[in-house]
């Protein structure tokens, strides 16, 4: 792809970003729309300008709305700022790489420092919780972990759920996922802070180190072991569109990285007809 | 001009993440959502692990409600960023609404003498496979 090219393609996966993001605060689609409209216009999509001011014009919003605006909303706005400083440049693509390296790098550096700093995540505390509250998997995970049936799993996440949103609720709940899955979490655990950590190290480190060839394996590892599970379209755009910047020379990189964003947005539509439960069923039936 | 384009976005993004620390340690604001720490799936007490609880004082008779939908964003509020000022706010929010005998928001209400608004973190026991309830802070406001 020539380098007018590529500016195209992420000009228009930046905007798909910013529709996500509007979804967060509709008032904004009153900017994001003629956003939308100026890109019909195949020059504007370069426009340093265009993109400078949709990154500013989010910030009053950011303000009076803050409730609403998620981690994944800052980094589009990061992102989208990004851009636009990157088209203002000699080297507009090199840039562009420097913001996405170091987003994705940092991102990554601050979620696992998070992580090993909090007990609660280290001992598996939040994960068995969210799979103790989160019964969408209790089919698949019942009948191929096994060690818990899905009626006492569920009945787990009933407690909990009435502790936290009944007025009258009980001040304590008990769940059981199973030995089994206690061990999956055990596993999460471990492959979360690894995963991350990685992802900070091979980002963060110059692009002349060989640790850069990792960049795509462990960026699409750590987007398909999450995003279809937890489908935040939000990071499952934004992450795979900056690795495909960082690793523009990697053709196969870059294809693996624009099929998964595509994956994604239709794993998050498909997560209406409740996947897991159809697994579940082919698997043992 | 050109460490302007190549560094303003990352120093934007630290500077947001710093001050997210900042108000976590400060206020116990939430690590997740509502912000830009990126803590994300790390701590329980934060605000989709946290819940409220709430009582009125309807003609000298405490009831325990169910959130109402008229003051939900003042709770998600007080859920993020749960200071004593956002308390008071979600319990003058309750204090404003007028209320049926079965405690629930009725325009030919009356409004409660009393509220009290009981914000709840969860403390886990995996080992147990327990979770409990701790209050974090308990709002009154009288009429």
């Amino acid at each position: 792809m020539t380098l007018s090219e590529r500016l195209q393609v992420v000009a228009v996966g930046t905007c798909a970003v910013q529709v996500f993001v509007a979804l967060h605060d509709k008032v904004m689609f009153v900017a994001v729309v003629p956003l939308i409209a100026a890109l019909a216009v195949p020059r504007l999509r370069t426009n340093s300008w265009l993109w400078i001011l949709m990154a500013l014009v989010w910030v009053p919003r950011m303000i009076t709305n803050w409730i609403h605006y998620e981690d994944h909303c800052y980094l589009a706005i990061y992102w989208t700022l990004g851009l636009g400083l990157a088209l203002r440049d000699e080297n507009p693509w090199e840039v562009l790489q420097h913001h996405a390296r170091w987003m994705v790098g940092l991102v990554m550096g601050i979620a696992a420092v998070w992580k090993i700093a909090v007990p609660a995540f280290r001992d598996g505390s939040l994960f068995s919780l969210v799979l103790a509250r989160d019964t969408r998997f209790a089919p698949l995970l019942s009948r191929v972990a096994g060690g818990v049936d899905e009626t006492s799993w569920r009945e787990g996440a009933s407690a909990i759920t009435a502790m936290m949103y009944k007025p009258d609720g009980p001040l304590s709940a008990t769940w059981n996922i199973g030995p089994r899955t206690e061990l999956v979490v055990d596993g999460m655990v471990a492959w979360t802070i690894l995963i991350e950590v990685g992802m900070a190290v091979v980002f963060l480190a110059p692009n002349r180190w060989r640790t850069s060839a990792l960049r795509a394996p462990l960026l699409l590892a750590f987007c398909w072991g999450l995003y279809p599970i937890v489908p935040i379209l939000g990071f499952g755009l934004l992450l795979p569109m900056m690795g495909a910047v960082v690793d523009s020379e990697r053709p196969l990189a870059a294809k693996a990285y624009m099929a998964s964003m595509v994956a994604f947005v239709l794993i998050g539509l498909a997560e209406s007809w409740h996947w897991q439960e159809a697994i579940a069923d082919l698997l043992v039936g | 001009m050109e460490s302007l384009r190549r560094w303003l976005p990352i120093v934007l993004l630290l500077l947001v993440a710093g001050w997210h620390v900042v108000m976590l340690v400060v206020w116990d604001h939430s690590s997740w959502g509502a912000g830009a720490g990126f803590g994300m799936y790390s701590k329980i007490d934060a605000h989709p692990f946290r819940f409220t609880r709430t009582t009125l004082t309807l003609d000298g008779r405490e009831i325990r409600i169910s959130l109402p939908e008229e003051v939900r964003h003042e709770e998600l509020e007080w859920r993020v960023l749960p200071t004593e000022a956002r308390g008071r706010m979600f319990a003058d929010a309750l204090l404003e609404l007028n209320w049926n005998d079965e405690g629930k928001p009725s325009a030919d209400g009356r409004p409660a003498e009393r509220v009290r608004v009981e914000l709840f973190a969860l403390d886990v026991d995996r080992q147990a496979h327990r979770v409990d309830a701790v209050s974090k802070r308990v709002v009154e406001v009288d009429r």
